[in-house]
């Protein structure tokens, strides 16, 4: 089986850990996303985004039950995101399940907002 | 035919690569305001940049962006009315709103606009500037940090809060000198002189390197509509408050493109019209006394009138009962908010683009604008705006002692109470009990006293039911005051210039009120 080669971000207020079976890529947020945490949101996107590609996965789960806060400039990662998924031909494009936490207030409407982007690759789930 | 297939691939690429740059600056502008609050014009220029990105958009046929648009100012109009202090979910969709123009401007290049949720996402901002209007406002919170001052200074302009830290410094150092003797006095004066001069220098800015670059920029737009038009810039040399700089620029901006987009007709109409092939736009600049004036002529078709009417009409904005609107009127209407949003027509007759923006950036500086028509001959729009704000009709009154002259601004009326002569004469102790003495207020403790021999009497300011009594040394008479260093309204005073003589400007509305 072919491993994720996605270094996992671990900061005292921001940490991430992904996860492949050999068939499904899972990504899991904790924390607060401030700006303190964007370069790092970034690079972990970007590098997911080329990880996806390469191992020619269709689908990927970012679980953000544990993600308590995110500020408009990391949230601007995850458009940049979908934006470079849009950009694939249609044969590489995957799709991206949330799971989201409605108790968590910063997700209530952003994540909905976000799946306008693209609602055929966007999935919001809790 | 939609208006976006009828328009030059070169005009569009321009309008796409402004809209963007307008994009980047809302995004930049709102992180700002959502972390230190709006200083300086911050908010203000955001709200041109959205609706200019709006009318844009309407003219070039992206329904999406300004229906988009439309909703962002909702949301930031909202946002304004809270402080900023919006709930995380609110800041995060005005930021993912300001993407989503972005990418329905990206994405029209020959892309399909597939997968995206047009409807789903209006809805999102309409659902959270309901939620967000059914919450109760927060109290303002003071900023996490202290404004920094150094940081504003580092920028090419000041904030208007910044420059009111520094007025209200120059103020204090002002009365110190007042009431300081020999050396120190001078010192002191020096040092007022000093920061006056600097805030005099960082609040102004010469007019001509923007006239240029809206020449430029209507130049280009000229060339890009396939128009043939002469410039010409007669143009006095001034420099203006930087405020009155903004607000001429905003109004500028609209006028000219109007007078390229709508007003100059194409060379084979000119021809049919009788006109040479090439149009004329004329732009005057004249410093008066008091006023700057701003005029930009072009023969172009004028104003449709006949079109303004019918979609006034249509608009409900004509006279009940089948009354007439004048010429004049109806070129009023144009500067209604919203009438060249839900019509072509005012594309076809031009003028209404903006117009309501642009009275409001002058009107908010104390500036007027007037559009002049003629049919088959062109449009004159005259601005007008202050130098600087800085002259101001006043009261002239000395004080009681310490030599000083001061001031109450004349929208102030004021009348000597009605026993001031009695205590010219030395009996009117209890009329002057309530009336407070500025100097001894202002000044510290230990002025030195020099009544010229005069006894005090008390004036009586009143305004809108508010009434100040101040004790003076002498009647009042009416001047004019240049204002050296503004302070903020609710300071209690500023330093002006009276015929050549440095007074003091009493802010009566924070000085305490008669008992």
């Amino acid at each position: 089986m072919t491993s994720l080669e996605l270094p996992e971000v671990s900061s005292p207020h921001f940490s991430t850990q992904a996860t492949y079976d050999g068939n499904l890529i899972r990504v899991h947020l904790a924390g607060n996303a401030d700006l303190h945490a964007k370069d790092a949101l970034e690079s972990l996107l970007t590098r997911l985004h080329a990880e996806i590609q390469r191992l020619g996965a269709s689908e990927v789960t970012v679980d953000l039950h544990d993600l308590e806060f995110m500020n408009s400039s990391c949230f601007k990662s995850f458009v940049s995101w979908i934006s470079a998924v849009q950009d694939l031909n249609a044969d590489k494009q995957y799709r991206i399940r949330f799971l989201s936490n409605p108790a968590m207030l910063w997700q209530r409407r952003s994540l909905h907002a976000l799946k306008c982007f693209a609602i055929d690759l966007i999935q919001i789930e809790q | 035919m939609h208006p976006q297939t009828a328009l030059p691939d070169e005009f569009l690429a321009r309008f796409r690569t402004v809209a963007l740059e307008r994009l980047e600056r809302l995004e930049a502008g709102w992180l700002q305001l959502t972390q230190s609050g709006d200083e300086g014009n911050l908010a203000a220029n955001m709200r041109r940049d959205l609706h200019t990105l709006k009318g844009d958009s309407r003219v070039v046929g992206f329904g999406d962006v300004n229906l988009l648009c439309h909703k962002l100012e909702d949301l930031l109009t909202l946002a304004q009315l809270r402080s900023y202090q919006v709930p995380e979910d609110f800041d995060l969709v005005v930021t993912m709103a300001i993407h989503f123009i972005a990418m329905l401007l990206r994405k029209r290049v020959g892309q399909t606009v597939g997968g995206i949720d047009l409807a789903g996402f209006v809805q999102q901002m309409d659902d959270v500037l309901r939620e967000a209007q059914a919450q109760k406002p927060q109290p303002i919170r003071p900023p996490s940090r202290p404004p920094s001052v150094l940081a504003s200074l580092r920028a090419d302009r000041l904030s208007r809060r910044t420059r009111h830290y520094l007025a209200a410094a120059a103020t204090t150092v002002w009365l110190e000198h007042a009431v300081a003797s020999g050396r120190s006095r001078d010192r002191l004066r020096d040092v007022w002189l000093a920061l006056t001069e600097t805030l005099s220098v960082l609040d102004s800015e010469p007019l001509a390197p923007r006239l240029a670059r809206h020449v430029h920029t209507a130049r280009q737009l000229a060339r890009d509509l396939g128009k043939q038009i002469d410039f010409a810039l007669d143009a006095d040399e001034l420099t203006v408050h930087a405020e009155i700089a903004d607000a001429l620029d905003t109004a500028l901006l609209h006028a000219l493109r109007n007078a390229v987009d709508h007003g100059i007709e194409d060379p084979a109409s000119r021809r049919a019209a009788g006109k040479p092939p090439a149009g004329q736009i004329r732009i005057r600049v004249r410093a008066g006394a008091e006023r700057v004036e701003l005029a930009i002529e072009d023969d172009g078709r004028g104003v449709d009138l006949v079109q303004v009417r019918r979609r006034a009409g249509e608009m409900r904005l004509l006279p009940p009962h089948g009354g007439e609107l004048s010429e004049a009127g109806l070129l009023e209407i144009l500067f209604q908010p919203g009438f060249s949003t839900k019509s072509r027509v005012s594309e076809v007759s031009g003028r209404g683009i903006g117009l309501d923006a642009a009275r409001a950036a002058l009107a908010a500086e104390g500036g007027t604008i007037e559009l002049h028509s003629s049919a088959g001959r062109g449009t004159t729009v005259v601005l007008r705006a202050p130098h600087s704000g800085r002259h101001l009709p006043v009261h002239r009154f000395d004080a009681t002692r310490g030599g000083l002259v001061l001031a109450a601004p004349a929208e102030w009326s004021v009348t000597l109470e009605g026993d001031s002569a009695a205590a010219g004469a030395g009996a009117g102790a209890s009329a002057s009990a309530s009336a407070f003495d500025p100097v001894v207020l202002l000044l510290a403790p230990g002025t030195p006293s020099e009544a010229g021999g005069r006894a005090p009497i008390t004036l009586r300011l009143s305004k809108g039911g508010r009434v100040v009594q101040v004790r003076a040394g002498g009647a009042p008479t009416p001047e004019t005051a240049e204002r050296l260093c503004a302070t903020s309204d609710d300071h209690p005073a500023e330093v002006v210039s009276i015929a050549g003589v440095e007074a003091l400007l009493l802010h009566p509305d924070v000085l305490p009120r008669k008992s």
